[in-house]
């Protein structure tokens, strides 16, 4: 009888021991809701933050923010509930790791509370359930276990190391929810079992088809509840063929793309009307506006017909392709030489012709007389074109000739440098005249008449003074 | 010689393929199983179009409701046909399948560098050639035409640079795509008893950065961590 009592005793200091270090409970959104309500259910868990930094072991590979394991099976699979969102895991560097049900979770701090004059760090893990049929969610008290030492010693390798080891198990208290049925007065006929607040609105991709063919209407409905778990409203359209429909879901929002074909010259699809529970307030039903509709007589070519047929493109794949002879993994792979030999040969080859092209003496080795040729064909081009100052040009073309730099073109003495390769001293005389007077006139003197006009004649001279290709 | 080296570029192989037609005509009559296994065989041969077999292999796929398994085959078929839009559509169909979201639309540059990079290595050898002859051939031929010059000087660059770009993509890949092909569990280490960090649903797109017999190590959205081999199917 003494031990009894002295096994209860210990087991009640522990108990409150744990209390006081840490807590886990359960956090429902609602204790009571309706069939198909979304539902958030979550595991809030705190920890003294004092322990949790001074006492608390890392318990696995890798290191966690948090090093406790927290156990709520019904988080991951709820009897008479489907879970519809897990919550997506935070990575950010303020999130906190733990191990929930045997994994890894990260969640961000929920905040800090103060109990018994202690601040707790607390993290908060929910899921959103779905009831599936009236009755009672049951759910299991949470568990939190970690571990923690009384003695550290200061170790050179792993730094601050426990002495001794001790487990704590936390047990929360169990909750449940009350799950009661959608109320059969006032159901609408059309109630799809869409239970939440939600908003709707529709838009076509066309306002003007002929009899038979396809368009696409989009009704989109935004808002909180089982949105991705009701049935899409059937529509039942008069003058319309429905072939077929297709959905697409973001957060937070449904659309439901049905393929329309009109059958007769009907004005505007209908308004699509849809009816949802509100837990607070009971069915509703609302309503899209009528979208104008200019239809046709006769079907487009091309188009699709009244068929309830898959169409590719529309509401189907597009079939198989014929495979033609083609390349394969093989001839994918590049080989290293093939591709030196592709640059190197058409260098190879413009060699070869330029060496050819030398050698039959079609192209000048004379880096003289190919300046030569590129400054003529320069001034050439200048004259023919009459446009602007001819100065740059002509003595380009002189420089090449005489063999000097542009700039010395207007040093003095051009007369004689120019009689010393052929020039006739009347036509040196003239030349070198008539590059003083462009010098000039770009430095402020007298404008001269027509120089394009005179720098033509004076190279026509020239022409036919200077040796053929400049070289003299 | 220009032209001999490009027609032997172009030229296709004269390979015909009797697993590709049988493919189709299972396909054709409903048997998408039997379909699937002609196609794959056919993806053995050489000298078959890859594109069009991977393309083909994903709509067996999709018809069998193996998407995840479909959106790995139209991606392969896509790195080879970029812009084909039947392609486009039918991954937008499995993606609404799935329930995975559409990727982002891509840039005109990076879709113009998708479709060079789609060119196969070998007529993409013969346009390096062509443009590095005539270029060379036209700075060596004209003279005293500056445009004409300009003109020359630029295909040869162009050649080069085309060049360069076949060696980037040929030898420097980068890390490959791979998608999930089931919900796969990703660890923080390749091990089974490791913590699973996030579960992949079917059909999300990961970056492999290296990979083991059993492990793949890969980059998603939500983190990195390891996955089983398996698991995934690689973009190639």
């Amino acid at each position: 009888m003494s031990s009894a009592l002295l096994a209860f005793a210990l087991w009640a200091a522990v108990s409150a021991q744990a209390d006081e270090r840490a807590f886990v409970e359960i956090v429902p959104e609602h204790t009571t809701c309706v069939v198909h309500q979304r539902i958030r259910i979550a595991v809030r868990f705190g920890i003294d933050a004092g322990f949790l930094k001074s006492n608390v072991i890392q318990q696995f590979r890798q290191k966690l923010e948090v090093p406790v394991l927290i156990e709520a099976p019904w988080l991951d699979e709820l009897a008479g509930a489907k879970l519809v969102a897990r919550g997506k895991p935070a990575n950010d560097r303020a999130a906190l790791g733990f191990v929930l049900n045997g994994k890894l979770a990260r969640q961000p701090k929920a905040g800090e509370v103060v109990r018994g004059g202690k601040k707790f760090l607390v993290v908060e893990v929910g899921r959103a359930f779905l009831p599936e049929a009236a009755g009672e969610l049951k759910l299991e008290a949470p568990v939190l276990r970690l571990a923690y030492g009384t003695e550290f010693r200061d170790d050179f390798i792993n730094g601050r190391v426990p002495v001794d080891r001790h487990d704590l198990r936390v047990t929360g208290k169990p909750a449940q929810i009350v799950v009661a049925p959608l109320p059969a007065a006032g159901r609408p006929p059309n109630f799809c079992g869409a239970v939440g607040d939600f908003r709707v609105r529709a838009d076509a991709d066309s306002s003007r088809v002929a009899i038979g063919q396809s368009l696409k209407l989009h009704l989109r409905i935004e808002g909180v509840g089982n949105l991705n778990e009701f049935e899409a409203p059937k529509l039942e359209f008069e003058g319309f063929h429905v072939l077929g429909q297709l959905e697409a879901h973001a957060p937070g929002r449904r659309t439901i793309t049905y393929d329309l074909a009109p059958r007769t010259n009907v004005a505007e699809i209908p308004a699509i009307s849809f009816s949802y529970f509100v837990p607070e307030a009971g069915y509703r039903t609302v309503a899209t506006e009528p979208i104008r509709l200019v239809v046709t007589g006769t079907p487009e070519p091309g188009s699709a017909t009244g068929s309830r047929r898959p169409v590719p493109g529309k509401n189907d794949i597009y079939g198989v392709k014929p495979v033609p002879d083609g390349e394969g993994d093989t001839e994918r792979k590049l080989s290293p030489a093939i591709l030196v030999l592709v640059l190197l040969v058409p260098f190879v080859i413009a060699i070869a012709v330029m060496v050819w092209l030398r050698k039959r003496g079609l192209v000048s080795h004379d880096s003289r007389a190919i300046r030569v040729t590129e400054a003529t064909e320069a001034l050439r081009e200048k004259l023919g074109r009459n446009d602007g100052s001819v100065t740059d040009a002509f003595t380009a073309y002189l420089a090449a000739h005489i063999d000097c730099a542009p700039a010395a073109v207007i040093a003095p003495g051009l007369e004689t440098r120019l009689a010393e390769h052929g020039v006739p001293a009347e036509l040196a005389e003239r030349t070198s005249r008539f590059v003083d007077s462009l010098v000039a006139s770009r430095f402020g003197g007298d404008a001269l008449e027509d120089p394009a006009g005179t720098a033509r004649d004076l190279f026509d001279e020239l022409e036919a003074v200077f040796p053929s290709h400049g070289v003299s | 010689m220009i032209g001999v080296v490009l027609v032997l570029c172009l030229l296709p192989n004269p390979v015909s393929d009797g697993y590709s037609e049988a493919g189709r005509r299972a396909y054709l009559a409903g048997d998408y199983e039997r379909a699937h296994r002609f196609y794959e065989a056919a993806l053995g041969q050489p000298g078959v179009s890859k594109a069009h077999v991977f393309y083909n292999l994903a709509n067996c796929s999709f018809r069998l409701g193996r998407y995840a398994e479909a959106l790995l085959h139209y991606r392969c078929a896509q790195r080879r046909m970029p812009g084909d839009r039947e392609i486009e559509w039918n991954l937008s169909l499995t993606r609404q399948r799935l329930g995975v979201l559409s990727e982002v639309s891509p840039s005109l540059a990076t879709r113009l560098l998708a479709h060079l990079d789609a060119v196969s290595p070998r007529t993409m050898l013969g346009i390096i050639f062509t443009l590095q002859t005539l270029g060379l051939l036209g700075l060596v031929l004209v003279h005293g035409h500056r445009g004409a010059r300009a003109l020359c000087l630029a295909a040869s660059l162009t050649g080069l640079v085309l060049a360069v770009r076949v060696v980037a993509v040929h030898e420097f890949p980068g890390p490959p795509e791979a998608i999930a092909l089931d919900q796969v569990s990703l660890r923080t280490e390749p091990h089974a008893t490791q913590p699973v960090a996030v579960e992949l649903e079917p059909g999300q797109a990961v970056q492999v950065i290296e990979m083991s017999d059993r492990w793949a190590h890969v980059v998603t959205p939500d983190g990195e961590g390891w996955v089983e081999r398996g698991g995934i199917g690689i973009v190639d």
